[in-house]
């Protein structure tokens, strides 16, 4: 079984590894992944690794069980020898608001979930409410090394190859093709719900930092409203999300934005040395398509496995999408052992 | 007399605190701080400077309370306010297990600290060998910046600090109003208490900086502080043991059990070994005191004796020691009611 993965974020890595690893031991496949972009140039690494989902409730409910599912794995990874290297870490901290708000979904996902008390909410002055809880971070810069570790060991090879269209990977002798081009997967199919949520972020040094910080604001969108996140060597500070913006160039409005508003949130944040400043595309959608498609180029058909359009919420749902789409993998072996079979079997 | 002369000996979180307060809060002072050991060279410089607080046996639960309330709240400002990172001082989460359910579900200081709750039962997977344990968001104070912040603030108080070793007390008579003794063990010789000895604690000092939370073992023998600049893996408490030396296997040994607590520090690198001796008595002395010696008079005011606690209570034992000297100037001050004495 000849497989083409498209896209080298953590979306393609971590479902090619899935599906490697549920699948070479009964059927041998040939697996390739072919990127544009490595580790470290992909939207996964410019976001902090936090595992939080969005506070509203999912469109497709199933986005609930795939953020639960990748929680639960990564947890169980936590004593590992192998979580520091994954750039995986426990994290607890701050979500605030203006006002009272309901408990987010996820609430029992998480660790510890409660709501802050009235001298917790005496640290944060321009807040009324908020929540405390653990969590855990997965740094993309060490994720992503770590996948691709895995993959090579399996003798799963990685190409630098823009590709320009499910056609060209089909002629090549592809049989399967996971589609995991995040903010650009419009450029391979058109998809109108597909939109890019410029986000832009700040690196500091703040080895005081231990909490996260997040706040929300529901006039100004999620991720529009300072956040600080707190990594294994330096700490990102944000808080942009602006839908349909393409620039990928740090802007100095936004860094003034983020600056200004993450030293209100957090004055010590005014001794931090800036070592680094980025720009990514969250991939938006109202949901995150995670389906089979099959295609057809003259008389030759291609099993398609799209899974894309992840949000500003990628690292926290991918391993539960990736196992969805290693199911998916499997109903597309099944139908082809049973088209192989001979028609009296039927 | 104008000016009252005091002086501070010992230069440990007590006597840098101490110092400081007295020349915040008492009127026409002038402050001296003598002491043969500066920061980076005394106990407190050992310290992980994590803000949770232990019984004495005989210093009663209410007044530790207290101390440990004021200490809390004036760090929590420090902590707010543009110096916290000159200071030291940062907010920390955690937790703290037990092997077995402890007598005290609830310990003195719960509502001291933030966010005190019980662990779930979740929580408390990642301790296999824990039963029981506490949830909380205390201060770190971490006394590599601490101390040095406070000789700062003691100096721009037009405070001075002197390095000399005080033999005896007399050596400060007259040109010394009032003394103050926060010489931690070093009162055993300089005040002649044989009731304060050394508990021997020797930590290791290490880069790990993904660990973001205290973890301690509820018997407090064994503990991971995170700080700004490195994480604290402790311990030991050897009574009557005052080797200053780094015993290698005692290293080996708190590493092991460190990580059984916290498995990632198996990669933690950079690893120092450090002793300190834990100023330890059965409560804290603090109190006044009156040395006579052939018709002089000699007011001193003992604030030492804090064993493992003293950062956790330091503020709330200086405004203590403040109000006692205050109490010593005002009895110097008034000749009338000498006589009575």
């Amino acid at each position: 079984m000849r497989v083409v993965v498209i896209g080298a974020g953590v979306i393609g890595l971590s479902t090619a590894l899935c599906i490697h690893e549920r699948f070479s031991p009964v059927q041998p496949l040939h697996m390739k992944i072919y990127a544009d972009r490595f580790t470290p140039f992909t939207t996964s690494d410019v976001a902090a690794g936090f595992w939080q989902p969005y506070l509203s409730d999912p469109r497709n409910p199933q986005e609930v069980e795939w953020n639960q599912q990748t929680f639960d794995y990564l947890l169980s990874h936590i004593h590992s020898p192998n979580a520091e290297k994954m750039g995986l870490s426990l994290i607890s901290g701050y979500n605030l608001f203006k006002e009272e708000v309901p408990d987010p979904f996820w609430r029992n996902t998480v660790l510890g979930f409660r709501k802050l008390t009235p001298r917790e909410m005496d640290i944060f002055p321009d807040y009324g409410y908020g929540w405390f809880n653990t969590s855990l971070t997965l740094e993309g810069k060490s994720y992503l090394p770590w996948l691709t570790e895995r993959l090579t060991e399996r003798g799963v090879k990685l190409f630098h190859r823009k590709v320009e269209s499910f056609e060209e990977v089909a002629r090549g002798g592809a049989d399967v093709i996971i589609n995991c081009t995040g903010v650009w997967a419009g450029a391979l199919q058109a998809d109108t719900s597909l939109q890019p949520g410029r986000g832009q972020i700040i690196q500091v040094e703040a080895p005081w930092m231990k909490h996260f910080i997040l706040t929300h604001d529901p006039r100004l969108g999620i991720y529009n409203s300072p956040y600080i996140i707190p990594g294994s060597k330096t700490v990102t500070l944000g808080g942009v999300f602006q839908l349909g913006n393409w620039n990928e160039l740090n802007s100095v409005h936004d860094h003034n934005t983020i600056w200004k508003s993450c030293c209100k949130l957090e004055p010590t944040l005014k001794n931090a040395r800036i070592v680094g400043e980025l720009t990514g595309f969250r991939p938006v959608r109202h949901q995150v398509r995670l389906e089979r498609e099959q295609l057809h180029f003259g008389s030759s058909s291609v099993e398609v496995i799209h899974n894309y359009g992840h949000g500003g919420y990628g690292l926290t749902i991918h391993w539960g999408c990736a196992m969805e789409a290693a199911n998916l993998f499997g109903k597309i072996l099944e139908e082809k052992k049973l088209s192989r079979m001979p028609a009296s079997h039927l | 007399m104008d000016t009252v002369r005091i002086a501070v000996v010992g230069a440990g979180v007590i006597g840098l605190s101490t110092a400081s307060c007295i020349s915040q809060l008492v009127p026409r002072c002038s402050v001296t701080v003598l002491s043969d050991k500066f920061t980076p060279d005394t106990t407190s410089n050992v310290a992980a400077g994590m803000l949770i607080p232990h019984k004495y046996p005989d210093t009663p639960v209410p007044t530790l309370k207290q101390w440990f309330l004021e200490t809390f709240q004036h760090l929590s400002a420090i902590a707010k306010s543009a110096e916290a990172t000159d200071a030291g001082v940062h907010l920390v989460s955690g937790w703290q297990v037990f092997r077995s359910v402890p007598q005290e579900e609830v310990p003195f200081w719960a509502d001291v600290v933030l966010g005190f709750r019980k662990m779930t039962e979740a929580e408390l997977k990642r301790f296999p060998q824990y039963v029981f344990g506490h949830a909380f968001t205390t201060l770190k104070c971490e006394t590599s910046a601490y101390l040095p912040w406070l000789e700062r603030r003691i100096k721009e108080g037009g405070g001075v600090l002197l390095t000399r070793r005080i033999e005896d007390l007399w050596e400060l008579q007259p040109s010394f109003d009032i003394v103050v003794n926060c010489s931690g063990l070093g009162s055993r010789q300089l005040v002649g208490d044989s009731v304060i000895s050394p508990v021997r604690g020797q930590v290791l000092r290490a880069q790990a900086p993904w660990v973001k939370h205290f973890i301690r073992d509820g018997s407090g023998l064994t503990y991971v502080y995170p700080g700004t600049s490195y994480v604290i893996l402790g311990g030991t408490r050897q009574k009557g043991d005052w080797n200053l030396s780094p015993d290698a296997g005692l290293s080996r040994e708190i590493f092991s059990r460190c990580c059984a607590l916290e498995p990632s520090l198996h990669r933690a690198y950079n690893i120092e070994e450090k002793v300190g001796l834990r100023p330890s008595r059965p409560g804290v002395r603090l109190q006044k005191e009156i040395l006579v010696r052939g018709g002089q008079r000699l007011p001193v005011v003992h604030n030492y004796g804090h064993g493992s606690g003293g950062i956790s209570v330091h503020w709330g034992s200086a405004l203590e020691a403040t109000r006692l000297v205050m109490e010593c100037i005002h009895t110097l001050r008034t000749p009338a009611t000498m006589s009575k004495m």
